[in-house]
């Protein structure tokens, strides 16, 4: 428990508190630089993650440190004010009485700058994000995304330890998202800002994070680098945020696994599933893309070594392919089918049908039984 | 297209004629040719300035106490101050001689507070602080209730985020809530003026009717009203342009820029709608 200075170099930021009226129970570690995207289904407990740490929300027990320096405890509590956090909410909340300029310099105006000092400051921020043309205007004659960059250069101005972004481009029109993003890239990349991103898109966790922190059911439940937990999902939600379909089953070769008694998948062995039968009996998961799924109403031949029997519960059109939900071995799996194929094979919610998967697109790993 | 049946035209010319119509007659009766002479008499010079004087020191009142009341009332998560907003609405519903009553009773010489004061040398009924205090109790409540609701609809998003910023609490109170909420705290602050201006029960019972001292230009036009009908209707139509000129800005602020498209506030025909 102690905090010597080497010690919070490497945890810049420390949580482990619980907020019982959300059943909340979180712990993450951040290093200091890293940024950290935020992911897990509605209500799970991410924002509770983000108000700990702003210090909008007290834990019942438990503590959150930053930079050795106790910031939530039993015996204290260090209000938002006299922490050195940012906060970016969905809206840009750019304060509407105040010019652009005046809204950026209002974070170091309020840290003691003076009103020349503050104003450089601002007007230094808004240029390196292309704003300084804008600087006289008041909030209501922004666009969105303008707005949005603004609210970040505001954020940035009073040089936080930590940046905390609460889905920054989910209020924004699609068409002007990529250039905020990549505004938001160029502020945290190369830099040594420490940020938490809570994010419900892909794009944003592979564009500007290092590390995924999974929280699900007010547990941070998987914390690590983006490509791994993205190659292997640990949990459902994680694999359909992915995009990929996740199975569960328990070990039998070294390249099938058991989804129920006389249900096997085939596929290639990946972590942890060692080719000496060790494993057998041990829980395991496999992951394939929906696209390697296809549908047929009969028994097929060829290749695909894996044939399931399925039920469609749920049929969507997404863009160019049909998104297909499927019921299989108490479990459910996704398939993307040409909308002529649903027309030809008449698939219909409720329907029996085939599944079968190329074996070559299975990827399975050693890892616990996720009901 | 109009989405109204068109029989409420009916009682809509009734109503109108039943508001002007008794103005219009006070005007026709008005002697237009004396005002100045009137209105320099000593009796009314008296109730002008006291009238003055005492809204004044009220609206400052109102303002010291009313705005923080209603931002603790706005964003207090406590049981028992939501309680308050309800007991805060009571002087707005309660008769005025009822009010002045309550503040007789407790502030008067043998009331309450009041004889404790009175202990110390202190005599609040029958002053003019008296009058601000009748004037405060039943105005206050026009102010609160006003802030408070546009306070709420506001929301703290934006003092959450300018305490983020590194804002302590009194700076987000000063620079931001209060900006923000400035249109409202006007439009109730004119609001709480004219009803302290008109204020005339709460005042006869706890303050009395004492020239230069209680006798506020309402006491005075009732007074009047029967020995001097000339004064008293001179003075009302004082009180007539007040009433119009609190309109008028109230109006105007409520639809200031600072909330809205600069496109709403630059249509001048705007405010006499």
């Amino acid at each position: 428990m102690s905090s010597s200075r080497e010690n919070y170099r490497e945890n810049f930021l420390e949580i482990s508190a619980q907020v019982s009226s959300r059943h909340a129970d979180l712990n993450l570690s951040v290093a200091r630089g890293q940024v950290v995207a935020v992911v897990g289904p509605n209500g799970a407990g991410k924002s509770t993650l983000l108000q700990l740490v702003a210090g909008s929300l007290r834990p019942t027990s438990g503590r959150v440190s930053m930079l050795g320096r106790e910031l939530s405890s039993k015996s204290t509590h260090v209000p938002p004010h006299k922490r050195t956090v940012s906060y970016v909410e969905q809206r840009a909340l750019l304060f509407p009485h105040l010019n652009v300029l005046d809204n950026v310099a209002f974070g170091p105006r309020s840290r003691g700058a003076g009103k020349r000092a503050a104003r450089e400051r601002a007007l230094a921020e808004l240029t390196a994000t292309g704003l300084a043309e804008f600087a006289s205007r008041k909030p209501d004659q922004l666009s969105g995304g303008q707005a949005q960059r603004a609210s970040i250069a505001r954020a940035l101005a009073i040089d936080p330890d930590l940046l905390l972004f609460d889905e920054p481009f989910a209020a924004l029109d699609v068409s002007v998202t990529p250039a905020v993003r990549s505004l938001l890239r160029g502020r945290l990349s190369g830099s040594d800002q420490t940020a938490l991103i809570v994010t419900h898109e892909l794009l944003d966790v592979v564009a500007l994070a290092d590390v995924i922190a999974l929280v699900e059911d007010g547990r941070v439940v998987a914390c690590g680098p983006v490509a791994e937990l993205c190659a292997n999902p640990p949990t459902r939600f994680m694999a359909e945020f992915v995009g990929v379909n996740l199975l569960h089953g328990v070990a039998r070769g070294a390249g099938s696994i058991e989804l129920e008694p006389g249900v096997e998948l085939y596929g290639l062995a990946l972590h942890g599933l060692e080719p000496d039968g060790a494993h057998i009996g041990a829980p395991a998961r496999a992951t394939f893309g929906p696209d390697a799924v296809s549908l047929h109403t009969s028994a097929v031949g060829g290749s695909p070594r894996n044939h399931l029997r399925a039920t469609i519960t749920h049929i969507e059109p997404r863009g160019a392919v049909v998104s297909v939900t499927l019921e299989c071995a108490g479990q459910r799996l996704r398939a993307h089918v040409t909308p002529e194929a649903v027309a030809e094979l008449d698939l219909l919610p409720g329907r029996e049908v085939i599944a079968a998967i190329k074996a070559s697109s299975v990827s399975l790993f050693a890892g616990p039984h996720k009901p | 297209m109009n989405h109204f049946p068109r029989w409420a035209w009916a009682p809509f010319a009734v109503g109108i004629a039943f508001l002007a119509v008794p103005i219009a007659a006070m005007f026709a009766r008005v002697p237009w040719s004396q005002l100045p002479a009137l209105l320099a008499s000593d009796r009314s010079r008296d109730a002008l300035r006291l009238s003055l004087v005492t809204c004044f020191s009220t609206t400052i009142l109102v303002l010291v106490l009313g705005v923080p009341l209603a931002l603790v009332i706005a964003r207090s998560s406590l049981r028992w101050v939501r309680w308050m907003r309800t007991l805060v609405t009571v002087p707005m519903v309660l008769p005025p001689v009822v009010a002045g009553l309550a503040l007789l009773v407790a502030l008067g010489r043998r009331g309450l507070i009041g004889s404790h004061l009175s202990a110390w040398g202190i005599d609040i009924g029958f002053t003019t602080t008296a009058v601000v205090i009748a004037q405060t109790f039943v105005a206050l409540p026009y102010l609160v209730v006003s802030l408070e609701g546009a306070l709420r609809s506001a929301g703290a998003r934006y003092e959450a985020v300018a305490a983020n910023l590194g804002a302590s609490p009194s700076r987000v109170f000063w620079h931001v809530t209060v900006p923000i909420a400035a249109p409202a705290i006007a439009s109730g602050t004119a609001l709480s003026f004219a009803r302290a201006l008109g204020e005339f029960g709460a005042t006869l019972t706890f303050a009395g009717s004492l020239q230069g001292t209680t006798r506020t230009l309402p006491l005075e036009i009732y007074l009047l009203r029967e020995s001097d009908s000339d004064l008293a209707l001179a003075l009302s139509v004082v009180l007539i342009a007040v009433a119009i000129i609190i309109v008028a800005i109230s109006t105007k602020l409520s639809s200031r820029p600072s909330l809205r498209a600069p496109s709403i506030a630059s249509d001048g025909g705007l405010t006499h709608v």
